[in-house]
């Protein structure tokens, strides 16, 4: 696995599938921003509060990547997240629904870390699977 | 040329000639006869006639429809591209009548390709973006 790609491996299985946030500063560039996330939030902190938002809804949520596509200083990946909600999210009180939700996602590396970030996830699908729309 | 190189073109043909300037010719060039979409939209088919169907009614909903390629990259034999497309919502969309407000939605896709057409397709949508462009779900 080249470096670009083991950046983005770790984030998602040992920063988040093992809960190892600590780990998130190795591969965060200082200037990270996300473009999804709310507010103007930057850097390590921002992805590990969007990360436990998550993680806090979701106790039990595990992301599998599917396929990682790289080319340059480019990374994408594509696979889905599982888990049971547990914990509000965006609002909505905890359901006990087990949800699946596929996601894409697109990475830029400067200065070996990961630096700028867009993400898409099915997120009217989540919203449907938890009764929250029709 | 690299075959990622002929790939990414070719993906840049399909989604100009045929996502933007509506060629449904390019379309039935570059999509195999056996092209699977593991995305495809609620009620209509999976297959390559399916993909033109889909642009169809995407824009009988969105007027003035236009894709624009923020990032593509290749490997393999796989495409990833994200891009927006920009409409006028001047028809039905699932149900919502027009609202003639301007729409962008972000649009991210991974295609497969073999001897240069594409085999399948999957992708992520905003739809929940939409919706609130639309007005039909809180912003």
């Amino acid at each position: 696995m080249t470096a670009n790609k083991k950046l983005v491996s770790r984030l998602f299985n040992e920063a988040l599938n093992e809960r190892k946030l600590e780990i998130v500063e190795e591969l965060i560039h200082p200037e990270y921003v996300n473009y999804g996330f709310p507010g103007s939030a930057k850097g390590p902190d921002a992805f590990k509060n969007v990360g436990g938002m998550f993680i806090n809804a979701f106790p039990d949520m595990k992301i599998t990547v599917e396929d990682i596509i790289e080319e340059g200083d480019t990374i994408a990946t594509y696979g889905y997240w599982a888990g049971t909600h547990k914990g509000d999210f965006q609002g909505l009180n905890s359901t006990g629904k087990n949800v699946k939700v596929n996601y894409m996602d697109v990475w830029k590396v400067k200065d070996g870390k990961l630096h700028e970030n867009w993400v898409q996830m099915d997120i009217a699908g989540l919203m449907h699977q938890l009764g929250a729309i029709k | 040329m690299t075959e990622q190189e002929k790939n990414k073109k070719q993906q840049m043909r399909f989604i100009d000639e045929f996502q933007t300037r509506i060629n449904e010719d390019t379309a039935r060039e570059i999509l195999s006869d056996d092209f699977v979409n593991f995305s495809g939209f609620p009620g209509i088919p999976n297959d390559k006639e399916g993909v033109i169907q889909t642009f169809r009614y995407l824009r009988s909903a969105f007027g003035n429809f236009i894709a624009t390629t923020h990032d593509m990259i290749a490997e393999n034999n796989k495409v990833f591209t994200r891009k927006s497309f920009a409409g006028k919502h001047i028809g039905d969309f699932m149900g919502f009548p027009a609202t003639n407000k301007d729409v962008t939605i972000n649009v991210f896709d991974v295609v497969t390709y073999k001897n240069g057409k594409i085999i399948n397709h999957r992708n992520i949508v905003d739809i929940a973006g939409i919706m609130k462009q639309i007005g039909v779900l809180p912003s």
